[in-house]
């Protein structure tokens, strides 16, 4: 195809033209990871394209594995994500009683966020409060604390609060420490022990810090509340990929919550009034900025066995 | 590396038997199939079971109910689950199994049915007749706040349609949120009105965006029409909480009784320490004056 | 100057150079043993670098800690290391500020100790983190509010405060050196010729070193108390069961000066006996050593009674699964060892005058020893494995925490730096003040810096 033969070398041209480590380069070769990933077994159409990639390599590719992405990676976002989204103060509501321990939520976050089975930003526990209450799943979060003890005890302000009440971490600042781990009473943050997985395919992908991908041997990984997709004004992917309705998120200033499952919006303070929503360990002054409903009329009475509390 | 792979291992054996469990057919009894739907499939009662089936079972059963929504379903369309009797249904509805939640209670009788008969035509849309197009005015009665929406046909006529349900929505940052009755019915003149609710929170100035949507009604295409009103309360936001000194502040946020004290601390300690090695160095002069002489 | 002045003079003369010259035999000692000795403290020391060049290859995975068990060994190491190095602050600022003379002989041993197990302190801190490489991150983007910023600028300062109080007691004695080394390689000579800052004992030199000294001793007990108070503050300052502890720095810092105490009689049993110098380390000093460990292993008596029994006697819910843990559970026969070898029963027989004997105050001493350090891994395990929330989806080994070989071996490396600093020093320096133990057996200023 001759107009296909042109397109390239034009492409070759501005890449050129732009520096070998433009940042076209980058969505070039972050685009072939990412279409890779999502389609590994796509049969190819025998038709090559030469590429350059992050490395100034200049590569040949089968033209089926080539998609464009939508995101803009051009400007890195990565300067304003310390910043927070303005006139915004994210909440998360987990309604207990609808909670079937169905973990699309969990999947999904370890898929998107470069985690191993046992990397859990996102980590449903069988809970029992005592003898004879009734046991129930409970999905645990980062709990985005407005008094955060995590982001206190940070030495190097890797990990910070920002006004949108999201607490992020800075993978290419975190000097391993692991203090926050020792700080965060909610066991909700994690650490690459190991090279992290699938570290071969997401080289020279650009850090996100809002997706905090790729993840960095040696460093702390925790929920970001899907810093990235708000961003976008999409439900965070743990919201959406619940089918049972469990989560809330939201706006505080709006009071509004919407329901990732039915799409469904409500008033945030008629939720939790209503249903008599609670923080979690709220004597310990944290100020979470995710709220739990009560375990009521359960569908699913889950039975305590091998895993214990 | 052993660790990774026992754990894959003990994952796999974990799903397994929920994969498997489905297998087993589902009883219902002669008296529970037998059940006449009470409901009649008209075109009006269709929208109501749209309505729900959006709500409740999209989720699992997927927009087009072949059972590929966010978890692996039964099909809602296929011939297996078509030839039961509408009895049969409601009782699956009602009594649930596995991860199918029992919807006694959560939904009216009525409401079942109406979700039935909204399965029944998925599959079979060709036989409903053609939907008609209407155009949605919304007006505003700023008195007492209240939005007005008149819905008439879409040709120049403007022939209004009573009988409408509209849905009124105010807009928030991830969804649309309901005011108005749960069905507003459009009167003899096309129109029906909503008061907009107290405490509804706008932007930083007050201002709301109210929509009006004629929507899953079999009789009338979707329409719309949205307004832009300064109804709400303003927003107040926090932004200068999380800009404050602060312990959990960044570095350059660190609070001044902090800065001063550890200053302090350090200023006095290693006066101290640059005294003495100042020390040093006049012993060492010392030692060469007493040389000399 | 009559003749019997003269002749008095001659034989404090004579009797001076007699105790330098023992003084300074372990400098001119070339025994086989002790290159053995320091060749398998080498050989440990180079396991420690193989393995740790392993986990930077690896990740820390080559470690036990996981997410549940974030801190280990390393970070007890670390703690264990800062108690240890508390003692210079202890035997020469303390006892010397309270006119106590029969410590002089130990101020060296102490001080040395001091010195070489703060610099393995800071070794075993940066090989705890994920990313060594970004060490600098902490002097550029270093925050003010992090409990780990206070440490680290507490405990260099007390570093640079004990090598000053290490070096400055140092210079009449390296003075001497470079009158009596003259046969020592030339950069021995020529370290001593520097370091001894032309000293001449003139009056102006005697008094700006005495003013530094009382300055040094005066300033490195508030800093000394906050090294290891900022250090239990990274446990205090948590929310966790059994770290949030409102006595921790008291705790800690008792603790410490039990330990410490501990390895100097240790220490200076190993110098005593290898050196001989059963003249200057005398049996009476350990008695009074004895005495003072008792006194410190009381004080840390009282606050462990604190620490444990106020939180059981409650069982406030999240406290009390880390304490049953510790009093009956999981970690209870290392708890009670520690608690009874390691405290109780050294108490019981050190009151004792003949446990107060060289050989048995060894013996009791290692066993505090390595209880402390026992001491420090409960303090900063068993919390970690009881979080508020229960530990779930996690394979199995995520509920323990044993350490692995590597993680061992690294710590052991640890320890065998002390030992291979202070071996090496007490090879280049007079390991006993030789000026200063000169002036208490009443040798006069013109001899000792004559001769």
């Amino acid at each position: 195809m001759e107009g296909q033969d042109n397109s390239v070398k034009s492409r070759r041209r501005f890449l050129q033209k732009f520096g070998s480590l433009g940042l076209g380069a980058m969505a070039v070769s972050s685009a072939l990871t990412e279409s890779c990933s999502s389609n590994p077994k796509a049969p190819g159409s025998g038709k090559k394209i030469t590429l350059l990639n992050s490395k100034n390599e200049l590569v040949e590719v089968d033209s089926a594995y080539i998609s464009t992405l939508n995101k803009d990676l051009s400007p890195n976002h990565n300067s304003q994500s310390r910043n927070g989204l303005p006139g915004k103060k994210f909440v998360l509501v987990v309604d207990l009683g609808k909670c079937k321990n169905a973990r699309k939520c969990m999947d999904k976050c370890q898929a998107v966020h470069q985690l191993r089975p046992d990397q859990h930003h996102l980590n449903v526990l069988l809970m029992k409060d005592s003898e004879h209450t009734a046991p129930y799943y409970m999905p645990k979060h980062c709990q985005h604390c407005d008094n955060p003890p995590c982001v206190k005890v940070c030495p190097v302000d890797a990990t910070f609060k920002r006004t949108d009440g999201i607490v992020l971490i800075d993978n290419e600042r975190c000097i391993g420490c692991r203090f926050c781990i020792a700080a965060c009473p909610y066991s909700a943050r994690s650490f690459n022990w190991y090279e992290p997985k699938d570290a071969e395919k997401y080289k020279g992908v650009a850090y996100d810090i809002e997706k905090n991908v790729p993840q960095k041997k040696g460093t702390v990984t925790k929920c970001t509340f899907s810093a990235d997709y708000l961003r976008d004004g999409k439900l965070p992917y743990c919201v959406s990929a619940c089918p049972n309705g469990v989560y809330y998120f939201g706006n505080v200033y709006e009071d509004a919550v919407t329901n990732g499952t039915s799409g469904e919006t409500v008033s945030l303070n008629n939720l939790l009034a209503q249903n008599s929503g609670y923080r979690l360990l709220e004597d310990l002054g944290t100020a979470p900025s995710v709220y739990y409903l009560p375990p009521k009329d359960l569908t699913l009475i889950p039975e305590i066995g091998d895993t214990q509390s | 590396m052993a660790k990774i792979t026992l754990l894959i291992s003990i994952i796999m054996l974990t799903c397994i038997p929920n994969a498997n469990s489905q297998v087993t057919p589902w009883q219902v009894s002669a008296e529970d199939a037998g059940k006449i739907n009470s409901i009649p499939i008209e075109l009006k009662n269709l929208g109501i079971g749209r309505n729900i089936f959006t709500r409740t079972c999209v989720a699992c059963h997927g927009a087009k109910a072949d059972g590929k929504g966010l978890i692996q379903s039964a099909s809602l369309i296929d011939e297996t689950f078509q030839k039961q009797s509408d009895g049969s249904i409601f009782f699956k509805i009602n009594a649930g199994r596995d991860k199918m939640p029992p919807f006694k209670g959560m939904l009216k009788e009525d409401e079942i049915w109406s979700v039935i008969n909204y399965l029944r035509v998925m599959v079979n849309r060709s036989a409903l007749p053609p939907a008609k197009d209407v155009k949605l005015e919304v007006s505003t009665g700023d008195e007492i706040k209240s939005i007005t929406a008149f819905v008439h046909s879409a040709d120049s006529a403007k022939l209004p349609f009573p009988e409408v349900d509209v849905s009124f929505y105010i807009k928030r940052e991830f969804g649309l949120m309901r005011i108005g009755e749960s069905s507003n019915l459009t009167g003899a003149d096309g129109k029906v009105k909503v008061v907009f609710p107290e405490k509804i929170i706008g932007d930083q100035e007050g201002n709301v965006t109210i929509l009006a949507k004629v929507e899953n009604s079999f009789i009338y295409n979707d329409a719309e029409s949205e307004v832009f009103r300064k109804w709400g309360e303003q927003m107040v936001t926090e932004d200068e909480k999380f800009n404050q000194r602060a312990l959990w502040g960044s570095r350059d946020k660190s609070p001044v009784w902090l800065l001063l004290l550890a200053n302090g601390i350090i200023v006095g300690i290693w006066g101290v320490i640059l005294y003495i090695i100042y020390n040093l160095f006049r012993i060492k002069k010392a030692g060469k004056i007493f040389i000399k002489e | 100057m009559t003749d019997l002045h003269r002749k008095e003079i001659e034989i404090k003369k004579e009797q001076f150079q007699e105790l330098v010259a023992e003084l300074h035999s372990p400098l001119n000692r070339t025994g086989l043993s002790f290159k053995i000795w320091i060749g398998f403290l080498l050989l440990l020391m180079a396991t420690a670098a193989f393995m740790y060049v392993r986990q930077l290859r690896y990740g820390l995975g080559t470690t036990d800690m996981r997410d549940i068990a974030s801190w280990g060994l390393y970070i007890a190491d670390f703690v264990f290391l800062i108690a240890v190095s508390l003692v210079g602050s202890l035997i020469t600022a303390i006892l010397k500020l309270s006119n106590i003379k029969w410590a002089t002989p130990l101020t060296r041993i102490s001080e040395i100790i001091a010195v070489a197990a703060l610099f393995s302190a800071l070794l075993i801190i940066v090989v705890d983190m994920g990313r060594p490489d970004r060490l600098w991150h902490i002097f550029v983007y270093g925050r003010l509010q992090s409990p780990i910023v206070w440490d680290i600028l507490v405990v260099n300062t007390y570093l640079v405060i004990s090598l000053l109080l290490l070096y400055i007691p140092l210079i009449p004695d390296i003075a001497l050196l470079r009158k009596t080394m003259g046969h020592k390689p030339k950069w021995q000579q020529k370290m001593y010729k520097i370091l001894s800052l032309g000293w001449q004992g003139t009056a102006d030199q005697v008094k700006v070193l005495n003013l530094s000294l009382k300055a040094l001793m005066v300033v490195i007990i508030p800093v000394a108390l906050s090294i290891h108070t900022v250090t239990s503050w990274l446990f205090a300052s948590t929310l966790r069961p059994g770290w949030d502890s409102t006595i921790f720095g008291p705790y800690f810092v008792a603790g410490a000066f039990m330990v410490g105490a501990a390895t100097v009689i240790v220490t200076m049993y190993i110098i005593r006996e290898a050196y001989h110098f059963k003249e200057y380390i005398t049996d009476e000093h350990f008695n009074l050593m004895g005495k003072l460990l008792v006194l410190t292993s009381l004080v840390y008596l009282y606050f462990n009674l604190n620490e444990f029994m106020v939180p059981a006697y409650k069982m406030k819910s999240g406290e009390s699964a880390h304490i049953l843990g510790l009093l009956v559970g999981d970690y209870s026969l290392m708890f009670w060892s520690v608690q009874v070898i390691g405290m109780i029963a050294p108490i019981f027989l050190m009151a004792f005058k003949p446990f107060r004997k060289p050989k048995p105050m060894l013996v009791i001493s290692v066993l505090i020893v390595i209880a402390a350090f026992l001491k420090r891994f409960l303090i900063v395990t068993p919390t970690l494995l009881h979080p508020f929330l229960p530990i779930q989806n996690y394979p199995e080994s995520y509920h323990h925490y044993n350490p692995t070989f590597s993680e061992m071996m690294i710590t052991v490396g640890s320890i065998a730096g002390i030992a291979l600093v202070i071996s090496i020093f007490t090879r280049l320096f007079p390991i006993i003040p030789v000026s200063e133990t000169a002036h208490e057996k009443g040798f006069p200023n013109e001899i000792i810096n004559n001769s």
